[in-house]
């Protein structure tokens, strides 16, 4: 018995090492690229096929250069800020939103949240126009408050998300609650949330993501050079006769190394912090 | 609070009023939402089903012009290409949602370092689209000197060609026709056959974040579950079908939904990396409203295009929701 | 988990300090600011901004800030719907031009021009012009492309051709692209004789026409243009067919790196803008090189000095703020020194006709002389562009579909360029006749 397991055991680390080679391969070649002359980028004639990695020598110069190309520090300053408040006002609206579809029995519910998911059936090309006409109207245009405001009213995808992860919990815990004579608000912040923490941390790291990465919205909304975004600064190794690749790849890792620093150390999150013992008995 | 002697109508109305409560308390959390769509989505999303009975040329007032544009889409062949085209990829839902669940169980068991595996199979979903753009032509470049996948196909080819030979020189037993082959180079994104499969190949590699959404879900199976299957002696399948399943079994009917909406709207690879070719085989549906739109300034068109999308997405959704009621299991409607 | 209370004093150390950023240079008192976007990235923007720092400097009424991101299709419209244009824009696509126009959302120049002291004489006709839709120049050229016949001189000695002597007329194209066709293997080419361009500018060297302004038509399946497709078709089967064609493309590397297809000899010759000196002195110095005017069809030697011009664009939206100062920022770039920089930086063809034999440009080692061969390619009387037309996106498109089912044999050339014609004549017949009522420099 103990050798199947042991078989077992050695069967899954290789499937999860082979697998990591395969997924992990993006980011490697970006890194390796990264380092590279521009002469050593793209294979020369006549060589054999090589998977023309990490070379050397390698060209460490690539990150300070990089890094002067556009303003770091300040684009930085401007992402974290936009994504902090994104995530804030997401996580937030989203949850009290998912709560009201999943924790609360009201007639025309579901037929709400029907409306809830037509909403991301719509293309986004189609209402982009209406959508900047209005944030104009209201003066927005060249603020960051097109990209932040939005958020705090919830998002579809996450509140379709955290309705499905909160109806995974037992009814049972709200009941006992409310016999406790705890407000719906209260069972929210201190049952529910507890529990769907990973759930809640998914939805974090999703939308800082999103808004860490995101090109579109800050090319569109922003004019002035000072606000612009870390994702703009990327952009601007595209030259119209030409990039700067190895530039590019040395900024891109630059730009979403913070991301997987944060997803690494926070793994805790992600599993369950508190051990669900039943509620039976 | 005994109700066994009170009168049928107290009764009632105190149900009543508990339900008017419950009401407002439910639109009380919503409320964000509502405003929010209110403010943001409705005015937006009436506005271009108004523009898709219009003629709208984008900087110039839209005019009626009744259904012609629906009635021009019905005949359209790019229509029923891009439709088509992106019916296809649908393909990749199912292969998604499998690889995303199967990715979470293997990275949930107790292994060491899965914080490191878990950051490493996320990882392809963090590289920034303008970088990897480019690493995907490498990729899938089909000279065999230079692509990727040429190349390593290029040598397992050879090396299948030397197996063959060898087996047929031990074994002359072997038939003749009998051989081991692999095609020495596949034209991925040249080839019109070949262009939707290697976008399809392409997206599964972002199957890391599924895997988040599903790790997250796995979190709340409750363990004594799993516990009282081992007591009875079931296999490590029917735990999986019968306890793990079922019990994210909400969660899998989200990323069905949001799969099934996200396939509709599939546009950005082709975007950039094959602009609707070779052949129109990768005109996805999105990408032909986008041209439409902002190409050749037929706002109207691209709105009445945009509808028809809603209408199919609201319709299979519908039918996705009505099914669920079969397999989705819900703890807290228990 | 984190700790809270840190937490909270960082996020509202954030919330107090939003733009606490670099300060730029603040717009001198007495000017009128004007914004432009300009759309050059990487190290391109650095050489506008020189134009535009010299603007500045030449003048105290005026401040030009160039915004140069992204020139997306989304940005620029958007921000023409909604009304808050920039005072001056460059368009990425000239094919844009008829568009707007025909929208109303740039304004007409001509009383900008006959009030000013500029002579259209002085500028390349294909330059201007490519900005005249409907009877009204809408944009003004700054530097425009034109296109050369390129050869690699080694090819050409390895098979035995004279080096110095490229193919005139589109028979000897056929034959010597026969002759520097060259085999891996069967089935696997090793280079090509002749890289195709596009089709449409195969079709203006066989004279064809895309458009008749007199009868206002879609003029596609003319006879001459369905001689070019059948040509460029035949071009593509003797050199292997299509599918073996574009599969070869494929492995060609990076276009602006030393491992062009050019430089590294998978392609004898080939058609590209004035540019490609340029890119020859920097990543191929090396490089045996020769240009020259494109073949002509044998049987129409009227056709000599064809060639196919594009360039760049600016336009003042009609909601611009500042028209006025936009285009004194414009005439600006047409005068002697803003050409000039401008030109020996970035490598297109001045359009003001005097910079184009400017020494620094044209004379001196090698690459600056072949840049003026296509300088003076550019300047010949035959030089054709694609006209402004509301529906050119569209119709670009559709010949690239073209030329590609043609090619490849799906439909006979007639049958292609019909089914194009069809389409698009079909899309411009929705423009209306727009009667320009509005003042520019402001709301009617």
């Amino acid at each position: 018995m103990k050798r199947g397991l042991a078989i077992k055991r050695g069967f899954t680390y290789l499937a999860l090492v082979a697998l990591a080679v395969v997924f992990a391969f993006p980011f490697v070649w970006m890194l390796s690229t990264s380092l590279k002359y521009d002469w050593q980028i793209f294979p020369r004639e006549g060589q054999p096929f090589s998977l023309n990695l990490f070379r050397w020598p390698m060209r460490w110069g690539n990150y300070p250069r990089a890094l002067e190309t556009f303003p770091f520090l300040n684009y930085l300053y401007n992402t974290l800020y936009i994504c902090l408040f994104n995530v804030i006002g997401t996580v937030a609206s989203s949850s009290l939103v998912a709560y009201g579809f999943s924790r609360v029995r009201w007639r025309g519910r579901n037929a709400i949240f029907i409306l809830v998911l037509a909403t991301m059936m719509i293309p986004y090309q189609v209402t982009l126009l209406p959508v900047f006409i209005l944030f104009r109207n209201l003066g927005w245009i060249g603020s960051y408050k097109p990209l932040i405001v939005p958020a705090f009213f919830g998002s579809a995808f996450f509140i379709f998300m955290l309705r499905q992860f909160f109806m995974t919990l037992p009814g049972e815990l709200s009941d006992a609650a409310r016999i406790d004579g705890c407000s719906e608000l209260g069972i929210l912040l201190r049952i529910v949330t507890p529990l769907a923490k990973p759930a809640l941390a998914t939805v974090a790291l999703f939308t800082f993501m999103g808004s860490w990465l995101d090109f579109m919205g800050p090319l569109v909304y922003l004019n002035d050079e000072r606000l612009y975004t870390l994702a703009l600064g990327l952009h601007a190794f595209l030259g119209r006769h030409g990039a700067d690749w190895s530039g590019l790849m040395a900024a891109g890792t630059v730009v979403v190394a913070p991301i997987i620093i944060i997803f690494f150390f926070t793994q805790r999150t992600f599993i369950k912090g508190i051990a669900l013992t039943g509620m039976k008995g | 609070m005994t109700t066994a002697a009170a009168p049928p109508t107290r009764r009632a109305s105190y149900a009543a009023r508990a339900e008017r409560r419950r009401l407002v308390t439910g639109l009380l959390f919503i409320s964000p939402w509502i405003v929010g769509s209110l403010v943001f989505t409705l005015g937006p999303v009436l506005v271009s089903l108004y523009l898709s009975f219009c003629d709208y040329r984008v900087l110039t007032p839209p005019h009626w012009l009744g259904g012609e544009n629906y009635r021009q889409l019905l005949a359209d062949e790019y229509f029923w290409r891009s439709l088509g085209n992106t019916a296809f990829m649908f393909i990749e839902l199912p292969l998604g949602i499998v690889i995303g669940i199967a990715l979470a169980m293997l990275l949930n068991a107790s292994v060491r370092g899965q914080p490191g595996f878990r950051t490493l199979f996320y990882l392809p979903s963090v590289v920034p689209v303008v970088a990897s753009a480019m690493l995907w032509l490498w990729i899938f470049n089909p000279d065999p000197k230079i692509g990727l996948l040429n190349g390593l196909l290029g040598m397992l080819s050879t090396a299948m060609e030397g197996l063959d030979a060898l087996l047929h020189g031990l074994l002359p037993v072997l038939p003749a026709s009998l051989h081991l082959h692999l095609p020495p180079e596949i034209p991925w994104l040249v080839s019109a056959t070949t262009a939707k499969p290697s976008i399809m190949l392409m997206d599964l590699w972002g199957v890391g974040g599924g895997m988040i959404i599903y790790l997250a879900a796995l979190q709340g199976v409750p363990q004594h579950l799993y516990e009282a299957a081992d007591i009875d002696g079931a296999s490590s399948w029917q735990k999986t079908w019968h306890i793990t399943l079922p019990s994210i079994s909400p969660v899998i009917f989200f990323m069905v939904v949001t799969g099934m909406l996200g396939v509709f709207q599939y546009f950005t690879s082709a975007y950039i990396m094959t602009s609707g070719g070779p052949e129109h085989s990768t005109l996805f549906y999105a990408l032909y409203l986008f041209q439409n739109a902002f190409q050749y300034f037929k706002m109207g068109y691209a709105c009445a295009m945009a509808w028809i999308l809603f209408l199919i997405s609201l319709v299979l959704t519908l039918v996705v929701f009505r099914s669920s009621a079969r397999w989705v299991y819900y703890e807290e409607e228990r | 988990m984190l700790p809270r209370r840190p937490l909270l004093a960082a996020l509202l150390l954030l919330a107090l300090l939003p733009g606490c950023a670099r300060r730029e240079d603040p717009v001198p008192p007495g000017r009128t600011l004007i914004t432009v976007w300009s759309g050059w990235t990487g190290h391109e923007q650095g050489y506008f901004q020189a134009a535009v720092k010299a603007y500045n400097r030449s003048q105290n009424r005026i401040f030009v800030k160039n915004m140069s991101t992204e020139m997306d299709d989304g940005k620029l419209l958007r921000a023409l719907t909604a009304g808050v244009p920039p005072d001056l824009f460059f368009l990425w696509e000239p094919s844009y031009i008829g568009a707007l126009a025909a929208n109303n959302a740039i304004q007409p120049l001509d009383l900008f021009i006959r009030k000013s002291t500029l002579n259209l004489k002085d500028l390349i006709p294909g330059s201007i012009n490519q900005g005249y839709y409907e009877g009204h120049y809408y944009a003004m050229p700054f530097l425009i492309d034109a296109y050369g016949l390129y050869w690699s001189k080694k090819a050409f000695r390895e098979v035995g051709l004279d080096p110095e002597r490229p193919p005139r007329t589109m028979s000897e194209l056929e034959a010597y692209t026969k002759r520097l066709l060259s085999w891996e293997r069967p089935g696997q080419l090793r280079r090509l004789g002749f890289e195709m361009p596009g089709l449409n500018l195969f079709m203006v060297l066989f004279g064809g026409r895309f458009y008749d302004p007199a009868t206002k038509r879609i003029t596609t399946t003319d006879p001459r243009n369905v001689e070019a497709l059948a040509f460029y078709k035949r071009l593509y089967q003797i050199q292997g067919g299509a599918h073996r064609i574009d599969a070869f493309k494929q492995g060609f590397g990076e276009y602006n790196s030393a491992n062009h297809q050019f430089f590294v000899g998978k392609v004898a010759m080939m058609i590209s803008g004035q540019w490609w000196s340029s890119y020859c002195r920097k990543y191929r110095p090396g490089m045996d090189f020769g240009v020259a005017p494109l073949p002509y069809p044998d049987q129409y030697p009227g056709l000599l000095g064809t060639t196919y011009l594009g360039g760049n664009f600016a336009c003042i939206p009609t909601e611009s703020k500042h028209p006025r100062q936009a285009w004194d920022f414009l005439r600006w770039m047409q005068t002697y020194p803003a050409q000039l920089l401008f030109a020996q930086k970035m490598r297109g063809v001045p359009n003001y006709r005097p910079v184009l034999s400017d020494p620094s440009l044209t004379q001196g080692d090698r690459w600056s002389r072949a840049f003026g061969v296509v300088c003076q390619i550019a300047n010949h009387p035959n030089a054709r562009f694609f006209p402004a037309l509301p529906v050119n996106l569209l119709y670009m498109n559709e010949l690239d579909n073209a030329a590609q089912y043609g090619a490849r044999g799906r439909k006979t050339p007639y049958q292609a360029l019909a089914d194009v014609e069809q389409r698009v004549q079909q899309e411009l017949e929705k423009y209306p006749e727009y009667r320009i009522a509005r003042r520019p420099g402001g709301k009617p």
